[in-house]
């Protein structure tokens, strides 16, 4: 205890000069550009500096690696700073000095003099930023050079949620579902000794209000990484931010996340995009009507979420052998135009309002097609629908609705806060959220750093929340989980049934 | 007539010898156009082919700074040669990953970065003799090639980019010896023969290899078209000049091996003034027989052996066939035009 003690007196937090020093070891950058140029070779080609970062070969702590033959040796200090037998020539070298260790730096030589490893290129920086390198050198892997966010006790997250306008219950829900979640585990050992802690920023619920609350929460490097944040539908903005930021945002609430051709890497979305959604349900339709083949139509508003759905719609039905035989735009002639088409079932892709409308002209014109609709974007439509629609109707789902037995891990939780059973959706989603963060520390080992927390997401596969899919990340992936659940309602109690087990669409 | 036949076989043979060694994998390069490896990136050309994955730390970024070296070296254009880095780790890098690595490398025109199905990319690189098991122990290899004159090398990828530029640069200037080289080694005999001096030779790679050759059929106790056709021979040697026994040799092949020993083959070469670059072969029955079959010179009666000369470029691979009395200057100027 003595000893540690003493410990905490010499060692302090980085400095600035330091914080700035180990952005360009582990980057290569300088607030956010390459800080310089890398040359392999006397004749070579200089290169940004980024693509050849000090970290990527000698490690993130200053370790050493060893790849394909080559060992970039430990750049831990005090090693620097004694004598040594160089790995490529087998000489001894002399001890580094500061100076002759910026020479090494710009001109491959050790302070012997002797040629460093071809592999090892020659930087040029300004001098300013070749101090700063140093002076992060002198401090590399000490046990202060912990990730911002993080300390010997600690780790602190952070989330950008409404907690004031219309949408305030259901921030103070998520914000309720991660303490609750994060109280648990830090009673319970924390991560490696450490506790969570969250903070929570404001975002009104509105995409400026998010864009604000998460540049509150990355300014000044307070937090190691974001959770659960409550996405405006088609908003890029506050992701751009966080990959700019190199700061990783797991679960994030959103709609319909997309994987792109090159997804931001920095966010890791849990639920299906409207995309897969609507593909599952076609091959639930087709599975059940087999050998026949059912006459599909889609009623569609104008936002993206809803083009999403058409997508995937198009798509599934020319894979599976159905036919579209009808795709309106929400329009009032719209049902019956797709009532002349003699669908079996109609596909709406829109609100909750637009949902029950179209829910009211079904009942008016009888026995028409089985209404489809989607509830993550129109759920609050589903207590409208008439009777005679509502009992046929079918309904997606982007994860199965909890139940207690899969679930036992989140409704114990629920009941030790004394949290009421409301916005049930959102909490399963900002506990699955929590519990991927709380995974994902725990695999990536006791000195916590964004990169090895991004490795270790990419990684997971199958994990189980008990309140969503199975999640499963991967290099190009960030959607845990593509797919949806059909639900049907129960004509007595009204609550939702679930119809299928979960369907992975085909590919 | 029919001793022909094979002979015609082997000028086939030597003409359809444009068979890909590397595979037509389908791959995609980092704009993601899909491509035939062979028939769009190497046929025709001079490459330099490393293998990369870009979420590779260590070696990757070194190998990929050095192909830049010779990029710029080579020029505009990389000077006509295609670079081309092959993924390592095709599942995870998509062409849009490529894109993305090959600017970080600034990776110019006639630079492409290829990724597809892994299983097909695990063939191709099998194909070209670098297959990985653990991406992470994938061995730095360049390998450089013209696919026009077949000189293929491989080079350390952490050697200095002046030893790969050399490289790249003997591989664009080697003589296109012949699209079919690798097809003259399959398909000439290389059975182990006896010299009129008694040398053991190899067949294809003592005499024949990289050489203009004319080839007749004879027996020293021929009585009819043996000695004219010899001494015809002796006249084009004459022509030939010096280039005899340097790029141009003259074979003379018994087709009765039992009684042409070496000493006999001697005193005929000697009767006729055979000069060095000049051999009459003889060797066991099976050895003799073997190579007469394939050059179309087997006969089961001697007195019908033909005579016929065949001349021919190994390397290149033109081929002709001229009747060994005809004119001696014709004949000279036949090897020496297969020979330029």
């Amino acid at each position: 205890m003595r000893m540690l003690l003493v410990a905490a007196l010499l060692l302090s937090a980085l400095t600035l000069d330091q914080q700035h020093g180990r952005e360009i070891y582990r980057r290569g950058k300088f607030a956010g550009s390459a800080v310089g140029t890398a040359t392999i070779g006397a004749e070579g080609v200089p290169l940004p500096s980024s693509s050849f970062a000090c970290a990527t070969c000698h490690g993130i702590w200053g370790e050493g690696s060893r790849e394909s033959g080559i060992e970039p040796p430990s750049l831990v200090w005090k090693r620097l700073m004694s004598p040594a037998v160089s790995p490529v020539t087998s000489r001894r070298r002399t001890a580094y000095t500061p100076e002759t260790l910026r020479r090494a730096i710009t001109a491959g030589v050790d302070p012997s003099g002797a040629h460093l490893h071809p592999g090892m290129p020659r930087y040029s920086m300004p001098d300013e930023r070749l101090t700063e390198l140093l002076a992060y050198l002198e401090r590399l892997g000490d046990d202060d050079d912990t990730d911002p966010g993080v300390t010997a006790t600690s780790i602190r997250v952070g989330a950008a949620l409404p907690l004031s306008g219309p949408l305030e219950p259901a921030g103070r829900s998520i914000r309720e579902t991660l303490e609750q979640l994060f109280a648990d585990a830090s009673r319970n050992g924390g991560i490696y000794g450490r506790r969570i802690e969250l903070v929570v920023e404001d975002s009104g619920g509105t995409a400026a209000g998010l864009l604000e609350a998460t540049r509150r929460l990355v300014a000044g490097d307070r937090v190691f990484a974001l959770v659960s944040s409550f996405e405006t539908a088609g908003d890029m903005d506050a992701g751009r931010l966080v990959e700019t930021a190199e700061i990783p945002l797991i679960g994030p609430v959103a709609l319909s996340p997309h994987d792109k051709n090159l997804p931001n890497a920095y966010v890791f979305y849990l639920l299906p995009s409207l995309y897969d959604q609507a593909r599952a349900v076609v091959d639930f339709i087709a599975a059940k009507e087999a050998p026949r083949h059912p006459r599909l139509a889609v009623i569609y508003a104008g936002t993206a979420l809803d083009q999403d759905v058409v997508d995937g719609l198009r798509s599934q039905a020319a894979r599976d052998g159905l036919e579209i035989v009808s795709e309106q735009s929400d329009v009032p002639s719209a049902v019956t135009t797709v009532l002349a088409r003699q669908a079996n079932y109609l596909v709406f892709a829109g609100d909750g309002a637009g949902l029950a409308r179209v829910g009211r002209e079904l009942d008016q014109a009888g026995n028409g097609p089985v209404l489809v609709g989607f509830i993550s974007t129109a759920q609050s439509g589903v207590g409208q629908l008439p009777p005679s629609v509502a009992a046929r109707a079918l309904f997606a789902a982007p994860a199965l609705p909890p139940d207690t037995r899969q679930a036992s891990a989140f409704f114990s939780l629920l009941q030790a806060g004394h949290s009421p059973r409301t916005y049930l959706g959102l909490r399963t989603s900002a506990f699955a959220a929590g519990s991927v963060l709380l995974q994902a520390l725990r695999s990536s080992g006791s000195r916590p750093n964004r990169d090895s927390l991004v490795g270790t997401l990419e990684r997971l596969q199958h994990f189980e929340t008990g309140v969503t899919a199975p999640l499963t990340f991967g290099p190009n992936r960030r959607v845990g989980s593509a797919g949806a659940v059909v639900l049907a309602l129960d004509p007595a109690s009204h609550d939702f049934v679930v119809v299928s087990g979960w369907i992975a669409p085909k590919n | 007539m029919k001793a022909w036949m094979p002979l015609l076989l082997l000028l086939t043979a030597l003409a359809a010898a444009e068979q890909p060694r590397i595979p037509d994998t389908i791959v995609q390069d980092q704009d993601g156009h899909q491509l035939l490896f062979y028939s769009d990136l190497v046929k025709g050309h001079t490459v330099a082919i490393n293998f990369i994955f870009t979420s590779c730390t260590t070696i990757c970024p070194v190998l990929t700074a050095n192909f830049r070296k010779v990029q710029k070296d080579l020029g505009e254009n990389a000077g006509g040669v295609r670079l081309i880095s092959i993924s390592v780790d095709p599942t995870t890098d998509t062409p849009d990953r490529l894109k993305r690595f090959a600017a970080q490398y600034q990776a110019g025109p006639g630079w492409s970065l290829v990724t597809g199905n892994k299983t097909e990319i695990d063939t191709l690189l099998g194909a070209l003799g670098v297959a990985v098991q653990n991406k992470l122990d994938h061995t730095p290899t360049v390998l450089i090639g013209n696919d026009v004159s077949g000189y293929w090398q491989r080079v350390s990828g952490l050697a200095s980019p002046a030893v790969i530029l050399r490289t790249v640069q003997d591989a664009a200037a080697s003589q296109p010896e012949s699209p079919s080289a690798a097809a003259a080694v399959k398909y000439f005999p290389n059975a182990e023969l006896l010299t009129q001096d008694g040398a053991k030779v190899h067949f294809y790679d003592d005499l024949l290899k990289g050489k203009t050759v004319l080839i007749n059929f004879m027996f020293t106790s021929c009585a009819g078209v043996c000695s004219p056709m010899t001494a015809n021979l002796a006249r084009v040697q004459k022509h030939l000049g010096e280039r005899l026994g340097r790029d141009i040799v003259i074979i003379s092949i018994t087709v009765d091996p039992v009684a042409d020993t070496p000493s006999v083959l001697k005193a005929y070469a000697d009767k006729f003034g055979a000069k060095p670059g000049w051999y009459f072969l003889t060797g066991s029955n099976a050895n003799v027989d073997g190579v007469l079959s394939k050059l179309g010179g087997y006969v089961e009666d001697k007195n019908q052996h033909s005579s016929v000369l065949i001349v021919g470029n190994v390397a290149r691979g033109g081929w002709r066939k001229i009747l060994a009395i005809g004119d001696a200057e014709a004949i000279a100027n036949v090897a020496l035009d297969l020979a330029r």
